[in-house]
This record gives C-alpha cells, sequence and structure tokens, in this order.
C-alpha cells in the first residue's frame, strides 16, 4: 500500500474519517451464549457472551479451527446462530459495518473499481461521493492501476486489498475483519494494521483476526482468545500478556564470579535462574531491576544487560502449550 | 471476560434489524446496477446469447422443421412459425434459470448475498433486481428475434408482441425466482451442475414449444400437465394469437408469482453465505 503525505487523498481514507459518537454508543455488539452448530453436526462456536465497545482494536486470536471465522461472520450477521442472542448497538445503522471475510469475497465479474463502487453505494453514498471514495481507497491499497480490470484477473494478495477497500470505502464504525493481511507484502500489511488502529483511537470497533500476531502486538487494546470452538479469554491486552506472558527474561552479561551468597540473593528477586553463565532470570514483568543489578555487582562486573519482554505471540504459544499440554494429561488420565 | 446479561427490553436481534423485511424492495436500484455491470463484463458471451442464439434458432431450427411440420394443428393461423415463435421465445427465457443459478451460487459463494442483505437489500429487492437484467436480455432477444422471424413468414400485431413478450418477462421472473431458491439448497457446484442438467433438458421437451400437445403420445401430455413451461408457453402462444386462455394465464401467472415468493422467503430465512464446499 501506498506511502502517503501528510495532507493528500490517500490519507484522507483515513484521518479524515470520525464516526458519528453520542450518548450510548459505548459499545458496539453484545453476544449471550452465541453458538453455531453446522449442517455437518459440528459446533462452530458455542456459548459466546461478550460485549465489544467502541474505541477499540480487539485481536481474535486462536488456532485454525477455534472458531474466528464462524464468530466473524455470526457477528457480521452473514450466519444465523443456533443458539444464543446477537445485539447491535440501535445507534449502529446497517451501512455502519464492514466485514471483510477469510475468502475473496469479492464479484469476480464486476471490475476492482465496480467492486469498491458498490460498497460505497450499497453504504448510500451519492454517485459522485461514491466515485471519489472509491478512488481514494484504491489508491490507498495500491490497485488504481487495475480499477478497470476484472476481478478474476488478480492475485491473491490484491483480491483480498479489493475485499479491505471495499469493506473500508463506507468508513464503517464497525469493523469485523478475518485475516485482512492474509496475502499483503509486509510493508502492506503494517500500513493497514496503523490505518485500523487509527480508526479504533477515532472511536470504531475494529475485530480484527490475524495469524500475524506480530502485527497486532502493539496495535491492539483488547485480545479476545478462542479454543475449541469457545471463548477462553477476552481482556486487555496487558491483562491478557500478564495471565499468558507474565514474566520478562533478563540476560546479564558479566566478567568475574558470581558468588554462591551473591546467587542466593538473586534467587530471592526473580522467579527462577535459568542460568549463570551468562546469568539468565526469569523475572516478573513489574520488577524493578536498580536492587538486582547492585546485587549482581558486588560479585562481578556487569558489561551488558539485556530485557526480552514476551509479546502477544509468546502469549498465545504460551497458551497453546498448556493447552496442549492439558489434553494430555486428560488422555494420560 | 466481559460476559453481561442483556438487559430486559433490550433488542435481541439473530440478525441486524433491518434484514427482517421480507418483502422490502430497499436496493433495488444498486442491484440492479450492479448486475447490469456484471453482465457487461461478460458482453463476449452476451452478444451470443443475445442476438446470435435467437438468430441461428429461428433460421436454422425453424426454418428447416417448417418445411416438414407445414401446418400445425391447435394453432389458429395453422402456420408452424407463428405456432413455434413464442416457444422459441420462452426458451430464450429460461436460459435465465441456468445463468441465475450460476450467479446466484457464486453470490452467496463469495459473500455478494451477504454483504448486499447487510447493507439493508431487501429480499424482494434482492430477487427482483437479481431477475431484472434477465427480463432486459430477455426483451432484446424478442426485438432481436422478431424481424427474423418476420423474414420466414410470422405475421404479428403488436398487441399480440407485446402480450406475448410481457408474459415471457413473466416467465424469466418464474426462472429467475426458482434459480435463487434451488441455490439455497444447493450444497456444492457438482450438485448444481446435476440439477441443470437433470431438469433442463426434460422441461424443455416436455413442453409444447416445437409440437401440440394435441398430437403427443398420452403420456407426454400428462407429464407436460406438470411442467410449467407448459402453460408458460400456452399463454405466450395464446396472448401472440390475440386469444385468452384464462386458466392457463392464471397458473402461468402463479407460478412467478409464487417462484419470487418463494426465492425471497429463501433468501429471509436461508444462510447468506455459502457452504464452505462451493
Amino acid at each position: 500500500m501506498a506511502h502517503c503525505a501528510e495532507g493528500t487523498n490517500e490519507d484522507e481514507a483515513f484521518q479524515s474519517w470520525r464516526p458519528s459518537m453520542s450518548e450510548g454508543r459505548n459499545w458496539a455488539i453484545r453476544t449471550e451464549g452465541l453458538g453455531k452448530r453446522y449442517d455437518n453436526g459440528h459446533w462452530g462456536l458455542r456459548d459466546v457472551s461478550l460485549e465489544l465497545p467502541f474505541g477499540s482494536m480487539v485481536a481474535l486470536l486462536g488456532a485454525n479451527g477455534a472458531g474466528k471465522s464462524t464468530l466473524i461472520h455470526l457477528l457480521c450477521g452473514a450466519l444465523n446462530p443456533t443458539e444464543g442472542t446477537m445485539a447491535w448497538n440501535p445507534a449502529v445503522s446497517g451501512t455502519e459495518v464492514g466485514w471483510c471475510s477469510q475468502r475473496q469475497c469479492v464479484d469476480w465479474y464486476l471490475t476492482v473499481r465496480d467492486n469498491v463502487l458498490l460498497g460505497a453505494r450499497l453504504a448510500r453514498m451519492d454517485r459522485a461521493t461514491s466515485r471519489r471514495k472509491s478512488d481514494e481507497i484504491l489508491r490507498f491499497v495500491e490497485l488504481e492501476g487495475h480499477s478497470s480490470s476484472i476481478a478474476d484477473e488478480l492475485s491473491g494478495g490484491q483480491q483480498q486489498r479489493l475485499q479491505i477497500a471495499r469493506a473500508l470505502v463506507a468508513e464503517p464504525s464497525v469493523l469485523l475483519l478475518d485475516e485482512p493481511t492474509a496475502g499483503l507484502d509486509v510493508e502492506a500489511a503494517e500500513r493497514l494494521a496503523d490505518g485500523l488502529k487509527a480508526r479504533a483511537d477515532s472511536g470504531a470497533m475494529v475485530l480484527v483476526s490475524s495469524h500475524d500476531i506480530g502485527l497486532l502486538e502493539t496495535r491492539s487494546d483488547q485480545v479476545l482468545l478462542l479454543a475449541e470452538s469457545g471463548v477462553v479469554a477476552f481482556e486487555s491486552r496487558n491483562s491478557f500478556l500478564q495471565r499468558f506472558a507474565g514474566d520478562d527474561v533478563l540476560e546479564i552479561l558479566y566478567e568475574g564470579e558470581l558468588s554462591a551468597e551473591c546467587l542466593a540473593a538473586v534467587a530471592r528477586e526473580v522467579v527462577s535462574i535459568v542460568e549463570t553463565v551468562p546469568l539468565r532470570l526469569v523475572i516478573r514483568r513489574e520488577t524493578p531491576l536498580v536492587q538486582l543489578i547492585n546485587v549482581v555487582e558486588s560479585s562481578a562486573r556487569i558489561q551488558d544487560i539485556r530485557r526480552e519482554r514476551p509479546g502477544l505471540r509468546e502469549a498465545f504459544l504460551t497458551f497453546a502449550q498448556q493447552a496442549r499440554s492439558s489434553r494430555e494429561w486428560e488422555k494420560s488420565e | 471476560m466481559s460476559a453481561r446479561s442483556l438487559p430486559s427490553g433490550f433488542p435481541v436481534h439473530h440478525r441486524r434489524p433491518e434484514l427482517s423485511k421480507p418483502w422490502s424492495l430497499t436496493g433495488f436500484a444498486v442491484v440492479v446496477e450492479f448486475e447490469l455491470r456484471a453482465l457487461w463484463g461478460m458482453r463476449s458471451i452476451l452478444i451470443s446469447s443475445l442476438f446470435l442464439e435467437p438468430i441461428l434458432y429461428i433460421a436454422l431450427l425453424v426454418a428447416g422443421l417448417q418445411g416438414i411440420v407445414g401446418n400445425v394443428e391447435g394453432n389458429a393461423s395453422g402456420d408452424y412459425i407463428a405456432f413455434v415463435f413464442p416457444g422459441l421465445l420462452a426458451l430464450q427465457g429460461i436460459q435465465a434459470f441456468v445463468r441465475i443459478i450460476y450467479r446466484s451460487t457464486a453470490e452467496r459463494r463469495w459473500g455478494q448475498l451477504a454483504l448486499k442483505r447487510l447493507a439493508g437489500v431487501g429480499p424482494l429487492g434482492y430477487v427482483l433486481g437479481m431477475a431484472a437484467p434477465f427480463v432486459a436480455a430477455f426483451v432484446v432477444q424478442a426485438v432481436v428475434a422478431t424481424p427474423v422471424a418476420m423474414l420466414l413468414g410470422l405475421r404479428a400485431s403488436l398487441a399480440g408482441w407485446l402480450g406475448s413478450v410481457l408474459l415471457g418477462a413473466m416467465l424469466v421472473l418464474f426462472w429467475a425466482g426458482l434459480g435463487i431458491l434451488l441455490t439455497a439448497v444447493v450444497r456444492n457446484y457438482q450438485q448444481r451442475d446435476t440439477i441443470i442438467g437433470l431438469l433442463m433438458l426434460p422441461l424443455t421437451f416436455s413442453a409444447p414449444v416445437f409440437y401440440s400437445l394435441a398430437n403427443a403420445p398420452r403420456y407426454l401430455q400428462i407429464i407436460a400437465q406438470f411442467n410449467p413451461l407448459t402453460y408458460q408457453v400456452l399463454a405466450m402462444r395464446n396472448a401472440f394469437a390475440g386469444s385468452a386462455d384464462w386458466r392457463t394465464l392464471a397458473i402461468a401467472i402463479g407460478c412467478s408469482v409464487a417462484a419470487v415468493a418463494a426465492a425471497v422467503i429463501s433468501i429471509t430465512r436461508g444462510e447468506l453465505l455459502g457452504s464452505e464446499t462451493m
């Protein structure tokens, strides 16, 4: 996607947008006991109760088959729930929802521009505005050169960009995006994630599922973790990290030898000592380093310190490992 | 987890509120506009089906048959081309069935139906919007075919021609509605192709398009009674000849209304997104 100079039309696609916030519009979607069973009898999702707030970017995480796509399709109304209830904030009009499926949901017989125009026209934009907005968003996703091509002629990544463009063209206040970065190159994915974060910061509710967890690392406000067709966690990113990746790893390079007394003092300050040369420690996220450094320096000369803070990816992997261990334990029982 | 009970009196919807109006025409114009754009995207196919097919049918098949069939019992003019012409128009109209099945299957599979319905397009608006370009295509085909048939000796009154084309438009609505209805139950492309293959041939040849039922074997007369195309062809033929059989007309129009209604209900109640296997 294009780098945009300040104030250009491409920028307007994201930056000029502000949702019409009003009282009572603090939540976008509520569900209670939501579930979906497919024709083959498989439950794609069960017992999902949650409230998705405006002004938040929610990272939807889960392994393949965990129910991410089912949840997004249920929330946008493309699938009927088998059980439970779902409510949209009454202040959200039908045209304020943008969604993007994991499959390339485009009209193969329409041109690229017509696909985006369709999104704008369905959102009740007049023809002139539809054309202007469509051209802006096509520039943003770098498809302006393919405007007249039939969608079928695009590559997978381009079709994904087209789908995103159509979802964004109407400037929706609710965005439900299933793997929007699949097939995008690194730069385009980063730029899209920044744009989505900007929308969330402006007041939109953005729910994004992505296997590229690194993209959501610093941009997500909340994490919704699914496993085996159910919700495992729905909480703030920090709280999620605390739960599944609460400990940091501290590596200290030093000259000299650490005495037994020194190591005993260090052990009192940390979760565990992984190794002594170099000194690798597992510490609580909020642990201050000053005291620890003083203890080590009482015995050796510190050359370098590196602190590794596990992120969403590590937290997700920790959860997955715990879940696997739990399943193996259950089997052995 | 932020799990809360919905407060009492809170509006609860399995879908968004605007999805609950089956007979809404909202979005009709947008659906028509983009279906026409999609048709334009397939204009090479369109040119052959809109212009060449009706001309070739009349210039080759009808002209050939006319020489050996001659006059037809049960036709007011007794002239074969006047007998077969409304049936040929009906055959052109029935093409909407196959095309809309293909189009509608893609619409469900690739989320276009969901996109439109979620944006507030009414089910009736959607069904009629999907059918409208095929109705327009049918009218073009009738306009193209008529001069060719006239060169072969067809004589028609304007009122008869208009009546026949109007009923042909109703026929297109029937087959479009049936096509959309079928895509709601079709699970994969194989099922779709099997249904089309199994239905098209018997439907076409068990209706009195090329022959008069009066001369057909008894079993064919019985089968034809259960074929909607029979009533549609007869109603168009009657209109073309300037006569009217109210029972046939009522059945033909009733079939169209029922098919559109069934399609609307299937759109309202069914899943908006096609199966993963499609």
